[in-house]
């Protein structure tokens, strides 16, 4: 009888029964972005060129949009969303990861982090952490990012003066959320740049405010911006700076096409 | 090739037997003594698709809870997420209405969906309903009949308490459960509508913390002649429950053999479920007017502790809570149908009920310890309806059918974590239309229309002093056959679009206003009676739910589902229902597929002068079924740095698992 059963099911099985599939996961390449580093003017008039750009990120999340998918996500009375909901309040709620700390250099070369797992549908913002370079991140003590979450170097160029500089951002307290990332992933086609932005919308530079020849130590030294600095202007500008680099305006992720 | 065509044999012939088992019985046996009641056909259908289920589709197929008897309605599903004495996931005409948000329920009219439910918007619960108490269920998909209140989106369907003809006396059951099921139910049935069920409930349950303990007690007074100064009724009900809460599993889990199908995801949630309930109801019928009128006021309390995310939300305390409600209610509706000529008929519905609700979220740690108040709020909160509309005869062949419904939502909310405290209102107008058309004798056509509401739950009014109420509108067009008694086929077209979706989302404090979906769908039933005690029913559902704007599925609902079941009854004493129920995979976010379910269920009756013995088996095929899929983050392990990305996780269905039932009927 029970064989007979079984037949039933089986016939019924070959009819359409199906076993569930867990979401498609997407591996997609991570890589930094610099195309929109580049020759930038401060509300000041100095010209800010880098030629040295790099932080160290750890557990980036890509998100989808929370507002579309909140009626049809498992609702209140299967899912708690407590205030610490993570992906919540960061823009979203997370359907891409690439776990672990990676050293985002954009200049003088862009670095590859790495694959990032992501599950298909329209993303709209991201999510990371910035976190003080280690020897374990391949940064040796001797490099000035050790220690740091970011770095930039350049020059700065005012009428015939020319200073070179350096910041050295400490980590932020907080993950940085809310970091724009409109685009639809449906393949693993797509390669994700993390895009550093001199110049946000409405023409804001990343280094206004900054009075560099000001804070210059002195003819031919470099200016080391940092927050450790005995000059306390320094340390407001770093302050400043930290502010402005740690904002998810001068930050972008984009879909770019091709391996 | 071979054994696929000869397993097909084995199958058609397996189900051949089964379907034909009662006619053989029932040939050799002459006469049959048994007539099933036809109440389908007795009330004046709102739409196509309306019916009202009959005892013998109630009583022949096996159930464990009064909940279990929807799952006799085509086209619903049912999901358990939890255990037996948890409300139930309800999905139907491509809404998935969660625990009764979009679901409305009443039991002999009083409404049972709690509106601002801690737990879940117009959460359902009605361990209080003991099964063999349930003489009739009438079922309305879409929001088309005029009665249908607040959260009649995708339908609604009213329990009709009462001990069916054949368990008239007093009469005493005991079951066993080859899962570690004890049932003792007692009913009494007496004159005139009354009687008084009983039941005592312990199960162990099909797997890890799937347990459940529940007592009952259900009881119907009536007095009076309807025709003469008007019966008076009066409904008590009570309920205990205590039960296991075992999440829900990760698939890559189970499929890694790191868990069993059947294990608790969570093993120590636990939900306990309390109510009374009371209604003192008035009816007055003459050949021109039927009046009815119903007081009702209830005590409720409800308190889950669960943990579904683990460490997802809370890397190092986790992720359980403790919710907990309290509420009172009492409410009052009326309804009076007056004949205005020989041709109209006008019929007038009103009503107020009346909430009081203090409700808590905790975040908890295994051991109880409160770590955090995620909410803490009370409400004052009432739903007022008022309805009229007109049923006219425009000729022999023409019934028109138009009113509108007005639901007001006034709520008064303290949120006691903030201090905060709102007044605000909602409102809404339904619009309910329909027309039958008697094509020919056998013939039916039926169009209906209407508009079905949810309210905004109360902390929606601490965001928004007039949050709107979400508004659906459906249509239904219907074609019934009905040659003769032997035969019924019924095939409905549906559609239905939401034009605004609105949420409160708690975190932010806002209603959140959700894009628009439209939902298409048909569904075809057939009901045959081959011969006197033998009824088969066969059904296939469709629907096809979509966002307008993305033109994406709407996850979680079915798409498609078919039920085939054999119903008999035999003069010598011996009854039979077999259910096979099909339900095809269903689209789940971000590209996720349910798991297909097949489900062959069977019960088998003896009866034997005082004595009857059941016999109940579910899942006869015993299949690893799915009853509820999500898709969903969570995190096993605390400090665990990855596992963010949304996962599948599942509810199982019961094993393969049988039940005895004795039952003596006392006098």
């Amino acid at each position: 009888m029970i064989r007979s059963l079984r037949s039933v099911a089986f016939v019924a099985l070959a009819l359409g029964c199906s076993a569930a599939e867990n979401p498609p996961r997407l591996r997609v390449k991570v890589a930094a972005d610099a195309s929109e580093i580049r020759a930038v003017l401060t509300d000041l008039g100095y010209e800010v060129r880098l030629t040295e750009a790099a932080a160290v990120v750890a557990d980036l999340h890509f998100l989808v949009s929370e507002t579309a998918t909140a009626r049809y996500r498992p609702a209140d009375w299967l899912l708690p969303r407590a205030h610490a909901h993570p992906g919540h309040h960061h823009g979203g709620a997370i359907a891409g990861e690439l776990a672990g700390r990676f050293v985002l250099r954009w200049l003088p070369e862009a670095s590859r982090l790495g694959e990032a797992t992501l599950l298909s549908g329209r993303y709209v913002g991201a999510s990371y952490a910035f976190v003080p370079a280690e020897e374990n991140d391949g940064v040796e003590p001797e490099d000035p990012l050790h220690g740091r979450a970011a770095l930039l170097g350049g020059r700065v160029l005012s009428d015939e003066r020319e200073l070179v500089f350096v910041v050295l951002f400490d980590p932020p307290d907080q993950r940085m959320d809310h970091v724009p990332f409109d685009a639809v992933i449906d393949d693993d086609s797509a390669v994700l740049g993390l895009r550093l932005k001199l110049e946000a919308d409405g023409g804001v530079s990343l280094f206004d405010g900054i009075d560099f020849f000001a804070l210059a130590p002195g003819a031919g030294e470099p200016l080391v911006i940092a927050s450790d600095h005995p000059d306390p202007e320094v340390r407001v500008a770093h302050q400043r700076l930290r502010s402005a680099f740690f904002h998810h305006r001068f930050h972008e992720v984009r879909a770019l096409r091709g391996r | 090739m071979r054994s696929a065509r000869s397993a097909a044999a084995s199958a058609g012939s397996v189900l051949a037997a089964l379907a034909l088992a009662p006619i053989a019985a029932a040939e050799s046996a002459g006469p049959l003594a048994y007539e099933s009641e036809v109440v389908g056909e007795a009330a004046p259908r709102s739409s196509a698709s309306a019916r009202n289920l009959s005892p013998d589709e109630l009583d022949l197929l096996p159930r464990r809870d009064a909940e279990d008897l929807l799952r006799a309605v085509p086209g619903l599903e049912l999901v358990q997420h939890g255990s037996e004495g948890k409300g139930r996931q309800f999905l139907l005409r491509g809404f998935d209405a969660g625990h009764g948000a979009d679901f409305e329920v009443t039991v002999d009219g009083i409404p049972i969906n709690e509106w601002s439910n801690v737990h879940g918007q117009g959460y359902v619960d009605l361990n209080f309903l003991v099964p063999e108490a349930i003489r009739a269920l009438e079922v309305t998909k879409g929001p088309f009949a005029l009665a249908q209140g607040p959260f009649a989106v995708a339908g609604s369907a009213d329990f009709r308490t009462g001990i069916p003809v054949d368990r008239q006396g007093l009469r005493v059951d005991y079951t066993a459960g080859s899962m570690g099921r004890h049932r003792g139910a007692l009913t009494w049935a007496g004159p005139a509508g009354r009687f008084l069920a009983a039941e005592g409930l312990l199960d162990e349950g099909f797997g890890e913390n799937r347990d459940i303990r529940r007592g009952a007690i259900l009881g119907r007074w009536e007095i009076g002649d309807v025709s003469e100064g008007g019966a008076v009724h009066a409904l008590a009900a009570a309920h205990v429950a205590r039960f296991g809460l075992p999440g829900a599993l990760r698939d890559d889990e189970v499929r890694a053999g790191s868990r069993g199908f059947y294990d608790a995801a969570d093993p120590i949630g636990r939900g306990r479920s309390d109510r009374l309930l009371g209604g003192v109801g008035w009816t007055r019928r003459s050949a021109a007017t039927d009046t009815r009128a119903l007081v009702y006021g209830g005590l409720r309390s409800l308190e889950v502790n669960e943990n579904f995310t683990f460490f997802f939300l809370d890397p190092v305390r986790g992720d359980r809570r403790l919710q907990r409600e309290r509420s009172g209610q009492a409410g009052l509706r009326a309804a009076h149908r007056i004949r205005l000529g020989e041709r109209m008929r006008l019929e007038t519905v009103g009503g107020v009920r009346v909430e009081r609700l203090w409700q808590a979220e905790r975040k908890v740690s295994d051991e109880g310890v409160e770590l955090e108040r995620q909410r803490e709020l009370s409400a004052l909160q009432s739903l007022s309806h008022l309805a009229a509309g007109i049923r006219l005869e425009a000729n022999r062949h023409l019934e028109l059918r138009g009113g509108a419904r007005l639901d007001l939502a006034l709520v008064d909310a303290e949120d006691h974590l903030t201090g905060e405290r709102a007044n605000g209102q909602a409102v809404a107008l339904s619009p309910r239309f329909g027309a039958t058309w008697r094509l020919a004798p056998a013939w039916r056509l039926l169009a209906a229309y209407g508009r079905g509401v949810r309210p905004p739950e109360a902390r929606a009014f601490l965001a928004d002093r007039s949050p709107p109420m979400v508004q659906v509108d459906s249509a239904e067009l219907g074609l019934r056959f009905r040659p003769s008694r032997a035969l019924a086929i019924g095939a409905y077209v549906f559609g239905s679009h939401v034009q605004r979706e609105a949420i409160y989302d708690h975190l932010s404090g806002l209603v959140l206003e959700l894009g628009a979906s439209r939902r298409l769908g048909g569904e075809v039933e057939l009901d045959l009676r081959p011969m006197p005690g033998l009824r088969l029913l066969a059904d296939l559902a469709w629907v096809d739910a979509r966002f307008v704007e993305s033109g994406r599925p709407v996850p979680y609902v079915p798409r498609l589902g078919a039920g085939l079941s054999t119903l008999a009854r035999a003069p010598f004493g011996t009854e039979a229902g077999l259910r096979l129920h099909y339900l095809a995979p269903r689209p789940l976010p971000h590209g996720a597929r349910s798991a297909s379910r097949l489900d062959l269920d069977l019960r088998a009756a003896h009866a034997v002068g005082m004595f009857e013995i059941a016999l109940e088996v579910e899942n006869l095929l015993g299949l690893d079924r799915r009853e509820g899929e999500y898709v969903f983050s969570s995190r096993r392990d605390p400090g665990q740095a990855d596992g963010a990305l949304p996962a599948l996780h599942f509810s199982p269905a019961p094993p393969r698992h049988a039940r005895l039932t004795i039952s003596v009927r006392l006098w």
